[in-house]
């Protein structure tokens, strides 16, 4: 079955700090049959998001060695990371961040707290989809 | 006129006086009040003794005064061109060893006065005092030169290059240097040269006075409130010693006793006064600490909030999110009953969520923090969406549902559309929420043709005329009515906010054991053609 989804053979990216929430997202991507990888902080995150073996990097913004928002701008200014797809996932919630974020053309916004693991994954699975 | 003398010199000295104490009085620390302090305190022995030198009736004594006051002359042009090097510093910038140069210089002039080095002869004939210069006078005079000039050159230097408050400073010092030289050109050249009148020779040392005065605005000029006690305490003193010579020059014996009576009166006056006007000025300055402080409390209470707020966060999402894996059936078949407890948990998590959200929302829109993206909007188009969002809610309660959008209604509103989502959200989500049975309905109406209204109609229990007063006011809740509520209390304060700032009204209409309308009305933005919506919806 998993071999048949509209996700197989694309791989997401997760940047993500909090062992509870890495293992979280994991398992649930897992069960959904979506292709997870993670780094831990970003310096890591900037590095494999470069590498051109992802379709979707979800993005935490409170993370160490570079920060999230800087580490959009990086990706940006890369000829590699200009166009791949990305969704911030944070708990950060001011608008400073929001708008600076959507000015760096993200796909989505999401407020880690107002969000399920299945509902990212709904999410993910739709953009995914769209892009081929 | 010895007694019109006596006057300005006390006048004059007691001024200057006066300014050096509260001058050095308000920062201790600092070299420029001290050298400000020391010029004033010879600057009126300079006066005394001159007053001195006029009135003695030996010779031996006018000559020992005449020769004290060139002394204190020597004194004034160090302490001046101290002042002057480092107005408006705390600091001295000058090296030690020109200092140590200069105060030698000076202790050596200070000791040629007695001898005949500096006067070679001092006549006095018709009370007129005629000194005839001694050979050391050139080195008088180049002492004097050299330490104003210099003074002046250096404070014009150090004008040029700064800024800001700094430069206002040296502007004040020298508007009173240039206002003094003016008035002793004017009255002690000018009119003694062409008109002959002396009549102003001798207020020179008011003009001294005004220029001191001017000097101290300029170095305490940034402490405002304490001018109003130093012009207390000048005042005071000016009186008092009006008052007080007044006993004196009176030649009647009980004129000079009601004087006596009157000076003493006055003297308690002014202590009134000024200690009135003093306390005043401290609670000011307390006040300006205190706000000084609650400034930056406010800050950090800020940064407090949002960090906490994402702090919070995150365990608020991993119990979200793990309680939703297991509900989902991630971890396998879980019985019924422990699918409510999670559902409860859950739904308890939710309301951490929300409670954080608010708080946040509430801070940032009361202190104007919270960033509005303003757009022309169709309200339909915001009901629409959050309609469709509470749709199984309803229907799992098994309540009549409905949206009712007239089809000519005109509903093109300027707003942040999120905000408005948020608002419409938190009506229906309130509405479904304590409805059990019967309808709720979301409905757009003309209120009027330059108005928009929203209405959320609901059966639920109502409110009482005494709630609905505080309803839409902070961390209120209509727990009579309805219950011990699972709200953060901020929900309708925050609509109420966003409603206003929209400039637009939000109310409710309710009647306890019927139900309740929620509404709100927007301005519509008015544009030629219609912007109506189409077709009547139900």
């Amino acid at each position: 079955m998993v071999s048949e989804s509209p996700t197989s053979g694309k791989k997401v990216l997760l940047v993500e700090d909090d062992p509870f929430l890495m293992k979280m997202y994991q398992d649930k991507f897992v069960i959904e049959g979506i292709d997870l990888d993670v780094a831990e902080d970003g310096k890591q995150g900037l590095e494999k998001a470069l590498s051109g073996e992802y379709d979707l990097v979800i993005l935490d913004l409170m993370i160490p060695q570079i920060p999230g928002l800087e580490l959009l701008g990086r990706l940006r200014q890369d000829d590699k990371g200009q166009r791949l797809p990305v969704i911030v996932l944070t708990n950060l919630t001011d608008d400073s961040q929001k708008s600076q974020a959507k000015n760096y053309g993200v796909r989505e916004y999401l407020v880690k707290a107002e969000l399920t693991p299945s509902q990212l994954a709904e999410k993910v699975k739709s953009i995914l989809t769209s892009i081929d | 006129m010895p007694s019109l003398e006596l006057l300005i010199t006390l006048i004059a000295g007691l001024g200057n006086l006066i300014l050096g104490i509260a001058t050095y009085s308000r920062n201790t620390k600092s070299a420029t009040n001290k050298f400000f302090a020391l010029f004033t305190f010879s600057v009126a022995t300079y006066i005394v003794f001159n007053y001195l030198s006029l009135y003695q009736d030996s010779f031996e004594a006018t000559v020992f005064w005449v020769k004290s006051v060139m002394a204190v002359a020597a004194i004034i042009n160090l302490t001046f061109f101290l002042l002057a090097i480092t107005y408006p510093n705390e600091k001295v910038s000058a090296k030690k060893p020109l200092l140590l140069i200069l105060t030698l210089l000076t202790l050596g002039l200070i000791l040629l006065t007695p001898t005949n080095l500096i006067f070679s002869e001092i006549e006095i004939s018709n009370g007129h005092i005629t000194p005839t210069p001694g050979v050391a006078m050139p080195l008088f005079l180049i002492h004097t030169l050299g330490l104003l000039g210099g003074g002046f050159y250096k404070m014009f230097k150090n004008y040029k290059s700064s800024t800001g408050v700094e430069k206002s400073q040296h502007k004040i010092f020298f508007l009173g240097a240039a206002l003094m030289f003016s008035l002793v050109l004017f009255s002690n050249v000018f009119l003694v040269l062409i008109f002959n009148i002396t009549m102003f020779v001798n207020l020179l040392p008011i003009y001294i006075l005004i220029f001191t005065a001017f000097v101290s605005y300029a170095i305490i000029q940034h402490e405002l409130f304490d001018l109003k006690v130093i012009a207390a305490q000048a005042f005071t003193a000016i009186i008092w010693i009006i008052l007080f010579s007044k006993i004196f020059v009176s030649q009647d014996p009980t004129e000079s006793v009601v004087d006596f009576f009157i000076f003493i009166t006055m003297v308690v006056f002014g202590v009134l006064l000024v200690r009135s006007v003093k306390s005043e000025v401290e609670q000011r300055r307390k006040l300006e600490e205190l706000t000084k402080k609650l400034k930056e409390l406010d800050e950090q209470k800020d940064t407090f909030i949002s960090m906490a707020a994402h702090e919070l966060r995150a365990p608020m999402t991993a119990i979200k999110g793990f309680i939703s894996m297991v509900m989902e059936g991630d971890t396998g078949d879980i019985p019924e009953k422990a699918r409510g407890y999670l559902a409860e948990a859950s739904a308890i998590n939710d309301r951490l969520v929300r409670l954080v959200n608010n708080m946040l929302n509430v801070t940032r829109i009361e202190e104007g923090r919270m960033m509005y993206q303003m757009e022309e909007e169709n309200l339909s188009n915001v009901a629409r969406i959050v309609f469709s969002q509470f749709r199984s809610e309803a229907e799992r309660k098994d309540l009549k549902y409905e949206l009712e959008i007239p089809k000519s209604l005109r509903d093109k509103v300027l707003v942040d559309p999120d905000k408005l989502h948020e608002v419409v959200t938190n009506l229906l989500s309130n509405a479904v929420k304590y409805t059990d049975t019967g309808f709720v309905k979301l409905k757009l109406s003309q209120a009027d043709e330059k108005t928009v209204r929203c209405e959320v109609v609901d059966t639920g229990p109502g409110i009482s005329k005494e709630e609905q007063v505080g309803l839409f006011s902070k961390f209120y809740r209509a727990e009579s009515t309805v219950g011990k509520t699972t709200g953060t209390g901020l929900g309708l304060y925050i609509c109420k906010l966003l409603i206003e700032r929209f400039d637009g009204k939000i109310g409710v209409d309710s009647v306890v054991g019927k139900g309740s309308t929620f509404w709100f009305e927007l301005p519509l933005v008015i544009k030629d053609g219609s912007n109506s919506v189409g077709k009547d919806e139900k």
